[in-house]
């Protein structure tokens, strides 16, 4: 997550982060996401295993940061918002070594001047054993997934014209 | 009335673990442990694969130090295949693992460590982490992120992905490395040199505010094991194991590490998946010994590189023999980082390095093959046995933490009979019970990573009544 090329500068820079392990069923179907979407000349993808303390640098300079995460607990496609870039809270037990998104998010708009929106698209999943390949039923909430992004991305591009070029 | 006190899981380390703590009736601590909860078999599932696979296989043993493995495994395949890699393969491997010792490190020192050190360990403990470091010195953080970020983006250039990449193999590596990729890389030395100064100037000036921590956090004389070059420098893919005692004795030198198992042997025992590696003329458990920063910079002689050469010279200051304080695996692993960084720079000035013969090519030549480096937390073993065909008979790995693992059950116990005393109430200290684990820290132990956990991992501490009944349960 180093360099990007440029995008048109009236076109929002986006990064895609689908979140998840291909080698673990449902949880790389994020990355089955990303394969539904048409490429664009402002959107950049990524497909790490999981969060990583140092992508916190890499967000900044995107206008949005989309997380595609496999969601055990979710029971349909939804979007939520990360919170503002003064979001400070851990979401989780401040000593586990785990890292959440708002954390990230946070820490990003903190040491690295990312002032962007950022959300996470939840899909859900179920089956998280050995194995390539979603699971059917996983496969068509990406579909849905696929298309509520790209209605985000659609949104997100008129949103930015409406106050010109960044 | 006797007491056990369980902390479980250990946080900011990587991996499963817990600590139990067994105190009498007068509430003095009787003993401790530290055990690995946590069992994943990789020898056991590698069985009938191609030898070929096994880098690609074992790179998935961790998250953390997937290029370790890589290479010890790839190292294990070159004997097997009977061949000399060229240089340019050679090199390549080298640049890798000290981009990955750096960014192990760097995640080490900056993400899980420093927000005890420069917060402190008695500090709140929803600040004592990045994020509360983020607030209270954001150039410092800004800067840890960047150096690991730094040594992951060499993984990924050459390595072709940050985590368990493919690059290396039996008989070399798969790819040539390019100018593109100097350039790039070129471009951060100064950067990743200036924080590391940074960060060895701020630990250095809070060393003697940790003083009662320097003593009671794993002090102990022990054996210490790594690997050094062939005129006794740090060393980090290949060269021979020098041994050292607690008085600086040398105790063993020159130690082929492909005949690692004539003189270090594996207990097992029952509170733990994670073996007890000891050095055999010693016997279990009198053999433990340390690896990893703290054991490289005692057995070596010198470093190899101006800037860690100048630390190296004022860290061997710090005692008369070797150093034995565990705490010091904080500052050894900053040494380490700017050695690497070091290394880095000169490898890129190295016409070598960009050599297109990268693949010794040969069969099977060899049904027994050992491949050894040293990995961030210390020296890795990877020994495999095939049949005719070069499948995977036997695996056995000796793992670096798994080699620290007598010596973290002694600064757990060290710890905790110093800090752990009880107050009015009968309860501990938070930041006293937060010591015990920062003994564990010093360590940095990888007990394997690279699955994508589920679930939060809270720090539960639990204390039985000698009935077995559990008194109380405290949660963060």
């Amino acid at each position: 997550m180093e360099s990007y090329a440029k995008s048109s500068a009236t076109e929002p820079r986006v990064l895609l982060i689908a979140l998840g392990n291909p080698l673990r069923g449902d949880d790389g179907v994020a990355q089955e996401v990303l394969a539904l979407l048409a490429p664009r000349s402002n959107v950049f993808t990524e497909a790490p295993l999981d969060i990583l303390p140092e992508m916190a640098a890499a967000l900044a300079g995107f206008d949005l940061v989309v997380f595609i995460d496999a969601d055990v607990r979710a029971v349909a496609v939804r979007i939520e918002e990360l919170g503002s870039p003064d979001t400070q809270v851990p979401v989780r037990s401040p000593l586990t070594h785990a890292g959440d998104l708002v954390s990230l998010v946070g820490m990003a708009a903190r040491l690295f001047g990312f002032s962007g929106r950022a959300v996470v698209l939840r899909i859900p999943a179920r089956n998280f054993h050995l194995g390539e390949g979603s699971s059917p039923e996983a496969m068509v909430w990406a579909a849905t997934a696929a298309r509520e992004l790209q209605t985000l991305l659609l949104s997100n591009v008129h949103e930015q014209s409406a106050v010109g070029p960044s | 009335m006797s007491r056990r006190i369980l902390i479980q899981p250990v946080t900011r380390i990587e991996g499963h673990a817990k600590i139990s703590i067994e105190l009498d009736d007068a509430g003095e601590v009787q003993s401790a442990r530290f055990h690995v909860t946590e069992f994943r078999g990789f020898e056991k599932l590698c069985e009938g694969r191609p030898f070929q696979e096994m880098p690609g296989l074992m790179s998935r043993v961790c998250g953390i130090c997937p290029v370790s493995h890589v290479l010890a495994s790839s190292k294990a395949g070159d004997m097997l295949l009977g061949v000399r890699i060229p240089p340019a393969a050679e090199k390549q491997r080298r640049l890798l693992n000290y981009a990955q010792v750096l960014q192990s490190h760097a995640l080490s020192f900056f993400h899980l460590s420093a927000p005890d050190l420069l917060l402190g360990l008695d500090s709140s403990p929803a600040e004592r982490n990045i994020f509360g470091l983020a607030k209270f010195d954001d150039d410092f953080a800004r800067r840890g992120i960047r150096l690991r970020q730094f040594g992951q983006r060499v993984v990924e250039l050459a390595g072709g992905k940050k985590i368990h990449p493919g690059w290396s193999g039996p008989g070399g590596v798969h790819r040539q490395f390019t100018i593109e990729q100097r350039d790039e890389i070129l471009g951060w030395i100064p950067e990743a040199i200036a924080s590391i100064a940074l960060a060895l100037d701020r630990l250095k000036g809070l060393v003697e505010s940790f003083d009662m921590e320097i003593q009671y956090l794993g002090n102990f004389p022990s054996l210490f094991l790594g690997t050094v070059s062939t005129d006794g420098g740090l060393e980090f893919y290949d060269g021979r194991i020098r041994i050292v005692d607690g008085g600086g004795n040398s105790i063993a030198e020159g130690l082929d590490p492909q005949r690692y198992f004539t003189y270090l042997s594996e207990a097992s025992e029952d509170d733990s998946f994670m073996k007890s590696p000891f050095y055999q003329p010693f016997g279990f458990p009198q053999g433990h010994y340390r690896v990893g920063p703290l054991a490289r910079l005692n057995v070596a002689k010198f470093a190899g590189t101006p800037l860690a050469d100048r630390e190296l010279r004022e860290f061997k200051q710090r005692s008369e023999g070797p150093v034995c304080a565990s705490f010091h695996y904080h500052l050894a692993r900053l040494i380490e980082m700017l050695f690497c960084v070091e290394r880095i720079e000169e490898l890129m000035a190295d016409a070598e390095l960009f050599g297109e013969n990268i693949q010794a090519k040969a069969q099977l030549n060899h049904r027994e093959g050992i491949g050894s480096c040293e990995a961030p937390r210390g020296t890795l073993f990877h020994h495999y046995w095939v049949d005719d065909e070069g499948r995977m008979i036997r695996a056995n790995l000796l793992i670096a933490t798994a080699q620290n693992k007598q010596a973290m059950n002694f600064a757990v116990e060290q710890a905790a009979r110093h800090f752990l005393k009880p107050a009015a109430d009968g309860g501990f200290a938070e930041g006293n019970l937060n010591r015990l684990e920062a003994a564990i820290r010093c360590f940095d132990p990888c007990l394997s990573c690279s699955t994508h956990a589920l679930g939060q991992m809270p720090l539960v501490v639990e204390w039985t009544g000698p009935d077995g009944i559990v008194r109380q349960i405290v949660r963060d």
